[in-house]
């Protein structure tokens, strides 16, 4: 991606000028000539605070001094001004894009401009197979250029070349290594295994809330079932248990009936009598009992409360035949009667007079006490609910005392019969006939045996329901933790796949990190072999493991420390060029007095060489007259395609500039 | 618009990590990417959804 032209209106020195790029891949060097303070450095910052909206290469010099050109503020008649820079880049199929950044400006009272903001002061244009689209403004607009230039790297393509030679003298072994993670992205693997990691934290959590009681549950529930069988066969056994009791004493009963004594038929005639009755009387007591707890259940919150409920309504019937509530007074009628200016009586209360203020306050206090009275009216409907809670349960303890009652009269009656029926039975067992008292007695054993088998059975058919109970609620239990299970088992999923995630991310940043070293070093050192003017003094550039660099003297002696400014300049320039060919950015390089520092032959020697390391790249170099000397003009012309010169204007407050060209 | 360097995305396509987990890695870089501008703070949710969709394939093919 090449820079098409840059046009600034207003911005510092430059009220307004275009400047074309050389594009042509063999001749694609611009060289902009200026003394220093023409505005070199301020090109760049213009390019900058057209694509990141801020100016990364301001000199102390002009820190403070307003963006806006002066002369414009002082030679212009308006009160508002604009400020704007465009850049249009050509891509490598030869599309176009367009920046477009303004500032509106308006002029305060003492004549000083002041920064008006504006919805649309970033704008893009992009050209695309048929059409142009945009403009897209703002943060899409700013993604787009980070997406062509990333701000973070920028400091790699567009630098001071006079700062240069510091580099690896205020450059650490950490900052290198920053540089070599910028450029490469790497950093970007960094965030993805740091992200991972916490991510993979945060489902650790989950799971750990997942942990499956299943296996609990199931363990239950087998349990539960291997019991149910057992009491189901021991329930069977009881019910056949009773069944042959019933059988036996249906057998003796026949046989006491068939006997020829008179008195043992009429004894069990009265029997069967009472046998009859008494099971009328059980399912009556039984039903009795049922409706108790029915009633019982359905209103025993009322019933508990029944006390302080009846206490409740008696207060408030109370305060009612005391006359306090319902209110005497309504509001409103008090309120429009202040109102009027009128008292209950309807004389006039408006006056100063004592009257009139005297009445006026007793009508104000009635106002008081109604708001007391409106909380009568909110107990007047509390009673109405109490009324109907304590209707709700109607004739209670009435109703329970007649059921008591009438439980306790068949009991009575219950009990009555039994005593009967034993008197009857002891009758038969003190029989004179021998198999008279024996089958009588076997009978009684046989009922005896049946009652025990009854109570049995109703505990066993108690225990077989309560434990289907607990295997219906342990496998709704079950299937849930089933559900936790399922989940568990997908995050534990999500989990490994998370550590996997994590460790090829590891080992793409490790390969990659190796890769670019390798490469940076590579580059770096044929660059600095090629450029450097003492041939066979030095063996290389270094870069190991931990980032420091090194530039061995053939001696075998480290290098680096003793280097001259100008050595120093053209390892950091080898640098810059090698992390810029590995950035995989095809972004243009501004170099800002590339060779100040450097003496003639040196930069003759770097003039020559650099065109060769930064192939298929647009340059632009920004240059003082001296730099852009007769010899490196010579040694860069098969490059350079176009070239101007910055011819300074001074003005009353600050400069204007012209970039002209030079054929 | 991704813009993650070519040299990161062709390392992980040219790896022998299986499909998913390439999927996963150049789906995070895009996300970090746009983190990188500082507009999308709240990456959390984009990871999940990448991380869980990609996880559940993954667990389908068997880990290859």
């Amino acid at each position: 991606m090449d820079i098409d032209y840059v046009q600034m209106k207003n911005f510092r020195q430059y009220q307004d000028v275009k400047i074309e790029f050389a594009r042509v891949p063999s001749k694609n060097f611009t060289v902009i000539q200026g003394v220093n303070g023409a505005g070199k450095t301020n090109l760049l910052n213009a390019i900058t605070w057209c694509l990141f909206g801020e100016e990364r290469h301001v000199d102390s010099k002009y820190k403070g001094l307003p963006i806006l050109n002066t002369t414009t503020i002082d030679e212009s008649d308006s009160d508002l001004f604009e400020l704007e820079v465009v850049i249009q880049f050509v891509q490598r199929d030869g599309k176009k894009i367009i920046l477009t950044r303004t500032q509106q400006y308006k002029r305060e009272k003492d004549g000083s401009p002041k920064e008006v903001s504006s919805p649309h002061s970033f704008s893009l244009m992009r050209q695309t197979e048929r059409e142009w689209v945009g403009p897209i403004y703002g943060d899409d607009a700013q993604d787009i250029v980070n997406s062509l230039i990333p701000s973070s790297i920028e400091e790699y393509f567009f630098f001071d070349g006079e700062r240069m030679d510091d580099y690896f003298k205020e450059t650490t072994s950490k900052e290198i290594k920053k540089a070599v993670f910028k450029i490469s992205q790497l950093e970007l693997i960094e965030e993805v295994i740091k992200h991972l990691a916490a991510r993979k934290n945060d489902f650790l959590k989950d799971a750990r809330g997942l942990s499956s009681k299943a296996e609990e549950k199931r363990e239950l529930i087998q349990l539960h079932t291997r019991s149910l069988e057992v009491d189901k066969e021991q329930l069977e056994s009881l019910l056949l248990q009773k069944s042959e009791a019933e059988r036996k004493e249906r057998e003796l009963s026949e046989k006491l009936r068939n006997s020829s004594l008179e008195l043992i038929q009429y004894l069990e005639d009265q029997r069967d009598e009472l046998n009859s009755s008494l099971a009328i009387i059980r399912n009556d007591i039984a039903q009795l009992e049922e409706t108790k707890l029915k009633f019982l259940h359905k209103n025993m919150p009322v019933i508990f409360s029944y006390d302080a409920l009846v206490k409740i309504r008696g207060m408030i019937e109370g305060r009612r035949e005391a006359g306090l509530i319902p209110p005497l007074y309504q509001r409103i009628f008090i309120e429009n009667l202040l109102k009027k200016g009128k008292c209950i009586c309807g004389s006039d209360i408006t006056g100063n007079d004592e009257y009139s203020s005297s009445r006026r306050k007793k009508v104000e206090m009635l106002l008081e006490s109604e708001e007391i009275s409106e909380r009568s009216n909110e107990l007047i409907e509390t009673n109405i609910l109490i009324q109907k809670m304590i209707e709700s349960v109607g004739g209670f303890p009435e109703e329970i005392i007649g059921i008591d009652r009438r439980l306790k009269a068949l009991q009575e009656s219950k009990e009555e019969k039994e005593k009967k029926l034993k008197r009857i039975d002891q009758e038969i067992g003190e029989s004179n006939y021998e198999n008279i008292k024996v089958w009588g007695s076997e009978r009684e054993k046989c009922e005896k045996e049946k009652e025990r088998l009854i109570g049995e059975i109703a505990k066993k058919q108690d225990l077989i329901q309560r434990r289907q109970n607990m295997i219906r609620v342990n496998t709704i239990e079950l299937n849930q933790e089933l559900r936790k299970e399922e989940k568990h088992d997908s995050l534990l999923n999500v989990l490994s796949f998370c550590e996997e995630g994590m460790r090829c991310a590891q080992e793409v940043r490790d390969t990659i990190m190796k890769k670019v070293k390798e490469e940076i070093e590579k580059r770096t050192s044929q660059q600095f072999l090629a450029m450097i003017w003492k041939k066979d003094t030095y063996t290389g550039v270094r870069i190991d493991d931990d980032y420091d660099v090194s530039v061995p003297h053939v001696s075998g002696r480290e290098g680096l420390g003793t280097l001259s400014a100008g050595e120093r300049q053209v390892c950091a320039l080898s640098f810059m060029a090698a992390l810029n060919s590995v950035s995989g950015f095809e972004v243009p390089i501004i170099i800002d007095t590339p060779l100040a520092r450097i003496s003639t032959e040196p930069s003759q020697n770097i003039a020559r060489n650099l065109p060769r390391y930064l192939q298929d790249k647009q340059v632009i170099l920004l240059v003082t007259e001296k730099e852009y000397s007769p010899e490196i003009r010579k040694e860069l012309s098969g490059r350079v395609g176009k070239t101007y010169v910055i011819n300074v204007k001074e003005k009353e407050r600050g400069n204007l500039a012209q970039v002209v060209p030079i054929e | 618009m991704s813009s993650v360097n070519r040299k990161i995305l062709d390392t992980i396509e040219e790896s022998n990590f299986p499909r998913d987990i390439k999927d996963l890695l150049k789906a995070l870089l895009t996300i970090e990417f746009r983190n990188l501008t500082g507009k999308y703070p709240f990456y959390a949710k984009d990871y999940d959804r990448n991380i869980v969709e990609l996880a559940e394939s993954y667990r389908k093919r068997g880990g290859e």
